[in-house]
């Protein structure tokens, strides 16, 4: 039986592509008996879910935003690039 | 179908009005800075005008231009944390420099614990404050990579691309990453005020 280092190693990877069977099911015999992985296994679903969806900000671009973005683009239109 | 004449009316101010207020909270979400996500969208509006004859039109505007904010943002990251990848790079998978995490046979010094409801969990603003701790805490490429994969979404080729490393190297780090976000937030987690709530 793997142990909970090589586990730990799997379901991180499993995180970036589908495992081989012979590891998914290693690993699912580990999980099985090991509570401290399956937390492991828990707690990177949580890290990726926190991750994803930072704090939403209730802040918008206000009119003085959009038109000191507008003139920034404005003036960077009508300059021609320096390589030309 | 969007025909020629169609891209090569270029309106920023349309852009602005349709799509800014998503980039603008995009940035926001992952800056945690007024002034830096302005310049973002600004940045990235400016660099859509210089490339718009790259647009092909088969993904949507909103994605094309997300796509490029997601570029200014890492360049953000970068500056921030003045990334050197030395230390950071491996070749052998199973010497991925996490032995301070295991014993000698491989079981766990510090157990993960049992957290509790992990959906209640990602919602606490406590818990959230504990995970931004602990990724500013872990070594600056490990939670550049992170952030790469986790909360902008990009796939390991995209990683590779833009950060420059192997898919070894960027899988060990995330396994890396991981064990630091593990070790560090059930030190600093108070999970005695969890069972309480």
């Amino acid at each position: 039986m793997i142990n909970c280092h090589s586990a730990s190693r799997l379901i991180s990877k499993s995180r970036e592509y589908p495992l081989p069977l012979l590891k998914r099911f290693s690993l699912f015999i580990h999980l099985k008996a090991c509570d401290a992985c399956h937390n492991f296994l828990r707690h990177v679903e949580i890290f990726s879910r926190v991750a994803k969806n930072p704090e939403d900000s209730n802040q918008d671009i206000d009119e003085a935003m959009k038109m000191r973005i507008l003139n920034h683009l404005r003036h960077h239109q009508n300059t021609p690039p320096d390589h030309l | 179908m969007p025909n020629a004449e169609e891209t090569k009316t270029i309106n920023p101010e349309k852009w602005i009005d349709s799509h800014g207020k998503i980039l603008f909270r995009y940035a926001m979400a992952h800056l945690q800075n007024e002034a830096l996500a302005e310049d973002c969208v600004q940045d990235t509006l400016v660099a859509a005008l210089e490339h718009s004859h790259s647009f092909n039109g088969q993904s949507s505007e909103l994605t094309w231009l997300t796509g490029i904010l997601k570029h200014k943002i890492i360049d953000i990251y970068r500056k921030r944390h003045r990334i050197t990848y030395e230390n950071e790079f491996y070749t052998d998978e199973n010497a991925d420099n996490t032995d301070n995490f295991f014993d000698q046979s491989g079981h766990w010094v510090n157990a993960p614990a049992d957290w509790g409801d992990p959906l209640k969990l990602a919602e606490k603003k406590a818990f959230r404050q504990v995970f931004e701790t602990c990724l500013k805490k872990m070594p600056a490429s490990l939670a550049l990579l992170f952030s790469c994969r986790e909360s902008l979404e990009m796939n390991t080729e995209e990683i590779c691309n833009t950060l420059g490393i192997t898919t070894v190297n960027s899988r060990i780090m995330l396994y890396r990453a991981r064990l630091h976000l593990q070790g560090c937030i059930q030190t600093n987690w108070d999970l005695s005020s969890e069972i309480q709530t």
